[in-house]
This record gives structure tokens, sequence and C-alpha cells, in this order.
């Protein structure tokens, strides 16, 4: 990795090369507050966060729990609504969740009764499609997460890593614009979250989507972000922003990531 | 195999009581009086003892009461509990009502029951009904409360409307709950079955106990109950069988 290929700013600083001057970008939050109440007090989640996202691009919202990412996901899904701001996709405002803007959650939520196969076709049956085609659609996405031969287990029979390409798989049939991850490979064993780290990218150059990556592993914004927003503690405001720009796939252990890790690190910590 | 040991346990334990006569005859009856009686009672041809031949109407009776109740509850008692657990205003609008009534004992509306619906029937179907009904209100209800607010996300989220949501997710999500209400509820309704037919009805299986009791005919006395644990455990079964035929999400419940 070339010095000059990771770059930091101050947030805010790359706006104009972030929509590349070509195009709107993908997503666009604005100016996104948001406080929780609890006994009688109002408690800042997120202060005054504005972020682009160009289509295509990867960003990794990196912070420590507790740090309101996760909140700034959920909003960005449409789960609950800012206290100030605004959310736009290609220009329009959200107004809930939609299949546009699709989230693969932390935890396994996956419904428990139905089987791989039934949770992948979950969203597709919502739509009018021949029974021909869904089964067609729903095969072909197991086949791209390599669960093609566990279609007829339910959730409980297959393990974490397997949980997350079915949820990956029960999103991406639907095409969404972008794809919302809440820390996916968290609970993930090392080797496993890094094969899944391997098969997004691989399913990101395929799809082009634009995917907003929450994450508190400095090594995982490394090897997969674009771009990498670091985000303050209680209330969550963007502290840093930093774009990488080696190409896939990234050497782990190199010098300059070991550098930038080093940075990211001490930013992350008030 | 397992179960069998306790009930193999318990009938021998009584054979050596009776054979030995530790137990005198006129508090428990000789195991092999009580088949005889049994036996009779449930295939003897009609006039052949006192008891011969009721058995497929006093059963016939008593399923049609328990499944009349048993069927009210559970219309009255799943929608209104799957309300309650979702909907804050149905919740405090009827959850302390029904608290209120829940704990009165169901033997003390006997006597109401009696002077609004007379003695029979009526009665024991609404004794059934309303025994049955708290369990599979309060189950539902917990059930509905505590689906986890994700998979209502994940549906949000991949387009399912209103509609979609209740019954291809809030539904089957709240499902074991449900199943487990609707079991209690099944089991209560026995329970009152039999308290409903002691109030004097010319059939049914409560109502042989009590003409059992009435002339001092002790073997008919257990042969009733032990009917009614019989048949009782059975309706269980086909009750856990029927779920998991209608339903995928009982079917595929972790047992």
């Amino acid at each position: 990795m070339n010095p000059e290929d990771a770059k930091m700013r101050e947030p805010g600083a790359g706006k104009a090369a972030d929509a590349s001057g070509r195009e709107r970008p993908m997503l666009e939050v604005d100016n996104i507050s948001k406080a929780f109440r609890q006994n009688g007090d109002a408690i800042p989640a997120l202060e005054d966060v504005t972020l682009r996202a160009a289509r295509g691009e990867l960003i990794c919202l990196l912070g420590p729990s507790g740090c309101g990412k996760s909140t700034l996901l959920k909003i960005v899904a449409g789960f609950i609504p800012p206290d100030s701001g605004e959310i736009r996709i290609e220009g329009s405002p959200i107004t809930g969740p939609s299949p546009d803007r699709c989230v693969v959650f932390q935890e396994d939520a996956l419904f428990p009764w139905l089987t791989v196969a039934e949770n992948v076709a979950f969203g597709l049956k919502g739509r009018r499609l021949a029974k021909k085609a869904l089964r067609e659609e729903v095969e072909d996405f197991l086949e791209l997460v390599g669960l093609a031969s566990f279609r007829a287990y339910l959730p409980r029979e297959i393990s974490g890593g397997m949980k997350q390409r079915a949820a990956l798989a029960r999103v991406l049939i639907l095409r969404p614009k972008t794809l919302l991850m809440d820390e996916p490979f968290g609970a993930l064993d090392a080797q496993t979250r890094e094969d899944m780290q391997a098969l997004l990218l691989g399913l990101r150059e395929r799809f082009a989507h634009t995917i907003v990556f929450v994450t508190h592993d400095v090594a995982e914004a490394l090897a997969i972000g674009d771009r990498v927003f670091v985000m303050s503690p209680r209330p969550g405001r963007l502290v840093l922003e930093t774009a990488i720009e080696t190409r896939h796939p990234r050497e782990r252990e190199s010098a300059e990531t070991i550098a930038l890790a080093r940075k990211l690190r001490r930013s992350l910590r008030p | 195999m397992i179960r069998w040991i306790v009930p193999l346990l318990g009938a021998a334990l009584w054979f050596m009581a009776s054979q030995t006569g530790i137990v005198p005859a006129y508090l428990l009856p000789h195991p092999f009086k009580v088949a005889e009686a049994g036996w009779s009672y449930i295939s003897g041809a009609s006039g052949a003892g006192p008891y011969a031949g009721r058995f497929a109407g006093d059963l016939a009776a008593s399923l049609g009461r328990v499944g009349a109740g048993f069927a009210l509850a559970a219309a009255l008692g799943l929608p209104i509990g799957i309300l309650s657990g979702r909907v804050r205003m149905a919740r405090e609008l009827l959850g302390g009502t029904i608290n209120a009534a829940r704990a009165v004992p169901g033997i003390s509306w006997l006597p109401l029951a009696m002077v609004w619906l007379g003695i029979g029937t009526r009665t024991t179907i609404f004794l059934v009904a309303l025994a049955a009904f708290f369990p599979i209100y309060l189950n539902a209800a917990a059930g509905s409360r505590n689906v986890d607010p994700l998979l209502l996300q994940a549906g949000a989220m991949m387009g399912a409307g209103k509609m979609r949501s209740a019954f291809a997710i809030l539904l089957p999500a709240a499902m074991p709950h449900i199943v487990t209400g609707l079991r209690l509820g099944l089991g209560i309704s026995w329970a009152y079955l039999v308290l409903g037919e002691l109030s004097g009805v010319p059939d049914g299986l409560g109502a042989v106990i009590m003409d059992a009791r009435m002339s001092g005919d002790i073997e008919m006395i257990v042969v009733g109950v032990i009917v009614i644990a019989v048949v009782g455990k059975t309706s269980d079964a086909l009750l856990k069988l029927a779920l998991r035929a209608c339903f995928r999400s009982a079917r595929r419940m972790p047992r």
C-alpha cells in the first residue's frame, strides 16, 4: 500500500470528491441527530451526522460499542425516525423500511420456522412472480452464497456463518439499491469472518451495491472499506474520514495497513 | 418406553395393596374388579349391567361439551390475546378485567351459571369455555408480545405489509406460546367438564362418576377416573397432531 493511497481528512472536507462531481450520490445522510429518552432525560445518541455514499461504494462506520453506529443504520433503514435531519436515496427522502435499503442484522434474524430456501424466498413471495421463476431465483441466490445443499435446513440446524450467508441471500434476491450491514460478521470466528468478507467483496463486484457496513473491528474496516468513518462515543459524531484506495485483495499485514490501523485505533480512543 | 414406568409401577402397587388386603376394598377396589366394571361399561351389551353400554353415549356427550367449550375459548382467547399482546390500548382496556375474572376460582361460577343457564349442557359448556379461556388468552398475549422486533423489522424491510406481517411473521413467531396455551386450555377443559357434569346431567363421563357415587359403586368411580385420564391424554395428543398438521411453524418448533 502506498502511503498516498490512504488520505486522512476531516469529515465533510471531502464532500465534493465523494459525489465525484458526476452523479448524485446513492445515499445522502444529512445532519441526522437523535436522542433517546430515559427516565425523563434525553440521552443524545447521534449528533449532526452527515455523510454521502456514491453508487457502488462501500463505506465503513467504525466506532466503539455504544457510539450510535447501529442507531444510525436503523435510521437509514427506516426502522426509527431521526429527531432532525434527512436521508435520501437517489435524491428521494426515505419514509420507512423498504427493500431499497436491506439490512443484514448482527444477530440471526432469519425466520426460525422457515427453511433456508423459504427464508430466501420470503421477500420475493410478496411480489407477483410465477412459481417456477421464484424457485429458480431462489436456487440462483442459494448457489451464489454457497448454500445450495443446505436449502432444506432450518436456521437452528446450520452454523453462524451459514446463517449470515442466508441473511445475505434473502436480501440480495430483492436487488436492493443499498445494503446496510450491522456488524454482520461480528459473532463469527476469525477464519469464517475473513471468508464472509471475501464473499461480500465478490458479491459487490458483481452487483455493484452501495454498502454501509457498521463494525467495531479496525482490521475489518481496513480489509473491505472504500472509505472509513470513525465515530466518537456518546453522542455519536463523525470524527475522522479515511479513503482507502488499495485494490483488493488487500495485504492485511503490510506496514502501511498496520500504520493506518494504528492511526484509526488512536482516533477511536477519546 | 420411560413414560410407561410410573403408570405400570402404580398399577403394580395397587395390585399388591389390594391382593394382600392392606387397603380394604371399600376404599380402593381390586384392580381386576375395576377392569371387569370397565369392560362391562365400555363393551357390555346394554342392560347387562347398571352401566353396560353407556360408554359410547357418555363419551360422545362429553366430547361434544369439551369441544364446544374449548372451541369457544379458543375463538375468543386467541384473537383477544394476540391483540392484547400487540396493542397497548387493548391491553390496558381488557387486561385488568380479565385478570380480576381469572382470580375467581372456576367453581364459584357454578351456582351463578346454574341460575343463568340451568342445569346441564349449557352450564357445562360455559364453565369449560370460561376455564379454558384464561390460559389460551394469557399465552397468546405473552407470545405475541414477546415476538422479537427484529423479525418484524426484517419483514418490513423485505416489503411485507401489515396483513402479511401478522399472518406470516407474528402468528408463526408466537406459535410456541399459542400451542402451550391451547394445550393448557384443553387440559383444564376436562377438569371443568367433570365439574359441570357433576351438577346433574343424565349423560357424560363426569355424570357416570356422580351416578356411581350416588349408588356407592366405587369400582365405577375408579373406572370413570381412569377413562377421563385416558381420554384427556388422547385429546392432548390429537390437539398436538392437529396443530402440527395445520401449521408449519407448529411442526417446526424446537421440541
